[in-house]
Formats: C-alpha cells, sequence, structure tokens
C-alpha cells in the first residue's frame, strides 16, 4: 500500500518535469507576443527568437518566424522579413499558415519595389493553391503592385476586376486623369517652342523659351538672307539649336517632375488616409 | 519473515528514487530558466555566431551583471568592432587589460580599434608611449603603425624604415601606396585656370579633357572674331551680342578648366582611399 502510494507521487513528479519545461516555453511566448502587440519589435524579435532557441520540439516554429517576419517588416528590414517568412512557410503544419506567409513575402516584394517577384509569386500562389485562395485577393495584391511602380492605369484595371465602384480603382483613375502626357508636352515644343512648358504650367519659362527662339531664330534667317553665311551657321548651330533642343528637353523634364507630384500626392493619400488593407 | 524485510526494502528503494528524481526536477527547473546566465550565454554566443551583435552585446551584458567572465567581455568587444563602433569597442578591450588571460589580445584589439576610428596620429602616439602595448604582438602594431602614415598627411617615414615591417608578399602594394603618398600626381586648379586665361581651353586639355578644351577654344575664338569683324563693320549691336557671348564662354572656360581639374583630383583621391580601404 506504501509502495503504490510511492509510486503515484513518483508518476506525478515526472509529469510535472513536462509541465514545467513546456510552461516556461508558454510563459515566454506570451512575453513575445507582449512585446509585439505593443510594438516593442525590437525586444520582440530578440525574445522570439530565444523562444525559438529553446524550442527543441519546434511546436512554436511557425508562430515565432512569422512574428519575427511581421517585427522586421516593420521596421523596415525587408530582406530580413523575406527571410523569416520564407521560414514560417516552411515550418507552416496547414494550408493557412502556408498561404498567410507566401502573401507577407508578397506584400514585403510590393513594398521594396521588386515587383517582378510579387507578380511571379502571387501566380504561383494561385496555381499552388487555387481552391484555398480567392482570386479577388491575388487581383488586389496585383494592383498593390502596379501602384508601387507608379503603373496607375493597370492598377485601376486590376481593381476594376474586384469592383468597378473600388475606391482604388477611383484613385488610380482620379490620379492618371490628372497626369501629364510627357510624349504629347515634347511634341507641341517641337512644333512650337515653349508650349510643352504652358501645357504644364510652367508659363515663366514657357514664354522665355518662346522669345529666345524667336530671337535666334530670327537673327539665323536674317543672316542668311543678308548672305552672312558664317554667321547665320554659328548663330543658328550655337545658340538656336541650344535654345530650341533646351525648349523640349524642359517641356518633358516638367511633365515629369509635375507627374512625381501627383503620384507622390496620391501615395501620402494611400499612407495617411486609406483604411483598407495596404502591403 | 523475508516478505514483511522485502517489502521494507521496496519502499525504501522507491523513497531513493523519488528523492534522485526529485533533485533532478530541481536542476532542471534551474536550466528551464530561460533567462538563467548559462542560458544567456548560450542564446548569445548563437547570436553572435548570427551576427546579430546587438542583441548578442545585451546577453552578454546581463550575464556579466551576475558573474565576470573576461570571454564575453572579450566577445562585447568584438561585437562593437564588427558593429563598426570602434570607440565602444575600444572601452571594452580597456576592462580586459589586466585579465590573466586576455591581456595581450584585448591590447592588440585595442590598438586596432583606435586604428580603425581613425585617429592614427592618436594611435601612433600610444604606440610610441607603449602605452598598454602588447608584447606578444609587437611586430602586428609595428605593421599597422607603418600603414597609418599611409592613412593621414603626416610626414612619411624612411621608405626603408617602412618597408622592414612588411614580408615580401605585401612590399610590392606598400611601395606603390608609399610613391603614391610621397608624390601624388595632384594637378594644380590654379594652374589650369591661368592656362586657360591665356589660351582658352588649355586649361580644360591640362586636366585631361581635350575634347571640351578644342570645344572652348574654338567658341570662344569664333565669338571674339565675329565681335571685331561686327566693330569694324560699326554694327555696333550684333557687335556686343557677339562680345558678350565670347566673354561669356572665355568665363566659362577659365571657370571650367579650375573645375575639371578640382573633379580630376578628387577621382584620384577616391580611387585612392577604395584601395587603401580593401588593403586594410
Amino acid at each position: 500500500m506504501r509502495a503504490k502510494t510511492i509510486s503515484y507521487y513518483f508518476i506525478l513528479f515526472c509529469l510535472l518535469v513536462v509541465n514545467i519545461r513546456a510552461q516556461n516555453l508558454s510563459e515566454q511566448l506570451n512575453y513575445a507576443d507582449s512585446l509585439f502587440n505593443s510594438e516593442n519589435y525590437f525586444d520582440a524579435i530578440t525574445e522570439y527568437k530565444r523562444l525559438l532557441f529553446f524550442d527543441r520540439s519546434e511546436q512554436y516554429k511557425y508562430h515565432a518566424d512569422f512574428n519575427i517576419g511581421l517585427s522586421y517588416k516593420s521596421g523596415g528590414k525587408y530582406d530580413e522579413a523575406i527571410k523569416y517568412f520564407g521560414l514560417s512557410e516552411l515550418s507552416a503544419k496547414i494550408d493557412s499558415q502556408k498561404i498567410n506567409s507566401r502573401l507577407q513575402i508578397i506584400r514585403v516584394n510590393i513594398l521594396r519595389r521588386t515587383t517582378n517577384n510579387a507578380f511571379a509569386m502571387l501566380d504561383e500562389l494561385q496555381n499552388d493553391f487555387p481552391e484555398q485562395v480567392d482570386s479577388n485577393t491575388v487581383t488586389y495584391w496585383r494592383g498593390w503592385a502596379y501602384i508601387m511602380v507608379d503603373d496607375w492605369e493597370n492598377a485601376s484595371l486590376m481593381f476594376d476586376k474586384i469592383d468597378s465602384e473600388h475606391p482604388l480603382k477611383k484613385l488610380a483613375d482620379e490620379v492618371e486623369d490628372n497626369k501629364y502626357s510627357v510624349t504629347f508636352a515634347t511634341l507641341i515644343s517641337y512644333i512650337l517652342p515653349g508650349s510643352g512648358q504652358i501645357y504644364t504650367g510652367n508659363y515663366l519659362s514657357g514664354f522665355l523659351s518662346l522669345g529666345w527662339n524667336v530671337l535666334w531664330g530670327y537673327l539665323t534667317i536674317h543672316a542668311f538672307i543678308t548672305d552672312r553665311v558664317l554667321e547665320g551657321i554659328l548663330i543658328g548651330g550655337l545658340l538656336w539649336a541650344r535654345f530650341y533642343r533646351g525648349n523640349f528637353k524642359n517641356a518633358e523634364k516638367f511633365a515629369i517632375e509635375k507627374n512625381i507630384e501627383i503620384s507622390n500626392k496620391a501615395y501620402r493619400y494611400l499612407k495617411n488616409n486609406y483604411k483598407g488593407i495596404k502591403p | 519473515m523475508d516478505k514483511p524485510i522485502l517489502q521494507q526494502w521496496n519502499s525504501r528503494y522507491l523513497i531513493l528514487i523519488l528523492l534522485f528524481a526529485v533533485s533532478q526536477i530541481s536542476a532542471q527547473r534551474v536550466s528551464y530558466d530561460l533567462f538563467s546566465p548559462h542560458n544567456r550565454k548560450i542564446f548569445g554566443d548563437r547570436l553572435f555566431c548570427e551576427k546579430d551583435y546587438l542583441r548578442a552585446i545585451d546577453e552578454y551584458n546581463a550575464v556579466l551583471n551576475h558573474m565576470p567572465n573576461d570571454i564575453l567581455q572579450y566577445k562585447i568587444g568584438l561585437s562593437y568592432f564588427f558593429m563598426g563602433r570602434y570607440f565602444d569597442a575600444e572601452r571594452n578591450y580597456k576592462k580586459l587589460f589586466k585579465s590573466p588571460f586576455l591581456s595581450e589580445e584585448a591590447k592588440l584589439e585595442y590598438y586596432r580599434s583606435v586604428f580603425y576610428f581613425g585617429d592614427y596620429s592618436g594611435f601612433r602616439e600610444k604606440i610610441n608611449t607603449k602605452e598598454n602595448f602588447p608584447l606578444a604582438y609587437s611586430n602586428e602594431l609595428s605593421r599597422l603603425k607603418a600603414y597609418s602614415y599611409l592613412m593621414d598627411d603626416s610626414t612619411l617615414p624612411p621608405e626603408s624604415e617602412m618597408l622592414s615591417k612588411f614580408d615580401d608578399t605585401d612590399k610590392k602594394s606598400i611601395i606603390e601606396f608609399y610613391s603614391w603618398k610621397q608624390d601624388p600626381p595632384y594637378k594644380s586648379p590654379m594652374k589650369a585656370a591661368i592656362m586657360s586665361a591665356i589660351i582658352p581651353g588649355l586649361g580644360k586639355v591640362y586636366a585631361g579633357e581635350i575634347g571640351d578644351g578644342i570645344t572652348a577654344f574654338l567658341f570662344t575664338g569664333l565669338f571674339t572674331y565675329l565681335a571685331v569683324d561686327k566693330f569694324q563693320r560699326d554694327q555696333t549691336t550684333s557687335a556686343w551680342l557677339f562680345t558678350a557671348l565670347a566673354a561669356f564662354f572665355y568665363g566659362g572656360n577659365v571657370y571650367g578648366s579650375a573645375a575639371a581639374v578640382q573633379n580630376y583630383n578628387a577621382s584620384l583621391l577616391n580611387s585612392t582611399s577604395i584601395v587603401k580601404l580593401s588593403y586594410t
């Protein structure tokens, strides 16, 4: 009877051994999660790494790797983020975890503008999980990839596939409508010097350019008419040609600068005001 | 009679096993503490191997709060060094100058940190005064001292004295640096400007921009010729226009020549620095 009691206590203590180790890791996970939730990402990464180091059975590996990836992503360390999302995908046990990891890798690729990788991975995701991954999700992230490379036309097409009234489609259309045509600005400058700059709103530069071209053009033609050929060649070749070239180069430059301003305004809106899911 | 004795022995045996199990559990309970000094040390070593130096430093410092450990102090110094925080590395190595095992190594790394910090004259002064000098590594420090002369603008020692510190494999590169340092092939911006003032474009040719030099010469010459020609024909308006253009190109040519030489010297300095850095 006494031996039986001692045996029971012995088994109880053995069970305690297992539980103590598991409890420590569980406490460590809770601690790391609390740091992550309070946006203390540097310390969160340290504590998740500590958890990974001591978690011999790798029961928390997916969760820790995934959250390390999120922490690095929040800190703008995209290469490290991709590395840990990749590790989390390898240790994922179910399809939803794999899909989550891949989507995060895609989103980080969008953020760092390696959009070729993002597009390739979106195709791969759709092929590998055709039933689990919603096509709208893939289209949504394709749209974002186009936004990040300043291709608002294709971005609009993507969001249109999801919903013709999608707020990002409207934004893309607005940006595309507001942008200046660089080709048009250059072309009209060839025909009428200064007009390209006036088209982009740079009136002073446009009129000055027109003035210089008229002046040198008049002097060149006048020189030829009065048989001062050398002078005509010099003025035409060195001065008129320089100002004519400068005119359409300026028109091109101003159009590009204006377009950058328009895009940046849209990016600021997306960063500060857009409430939907962002990369 | 035997059965009760047997039962007694079974009970005692079980109690002993139980006591043994409890002692093991207690020991394991300590090692399950992830923040124990031992566990922090091994985790820190892992971070160090992964080159996560900032986190490794935190772990090692936490261990050092419990007990002194010269190796960990040394590794903290190494971590700061690898992160490029040479001043912090120096501060850590100083703590090991009296270490019974790592004193010489710490002194060597201390001097290396001073060198990499960029204070070359301070570095040489410390070596000359033999301040905390690691005798076991005097050859390494002699070479580093010789090399420091190539890194700043101080007066070079005699070539033979410089080269004596290096073995044959390194001598060729050192001679090359030494010659360059002694007589750098820099050009004078003032000279370029004066040359262009006398003959437009000549300063540009001196700076190595031959095409630009010829262009400057032609432009300035042609506009000057046209200006003179217009004045001779009493075409005052055109004459002044071409005079202004000639003056503009002449001034641009003088300024451009000086700027071209400055760019040339800067590119020379840049390529020298890159070579020096790759050598160290």
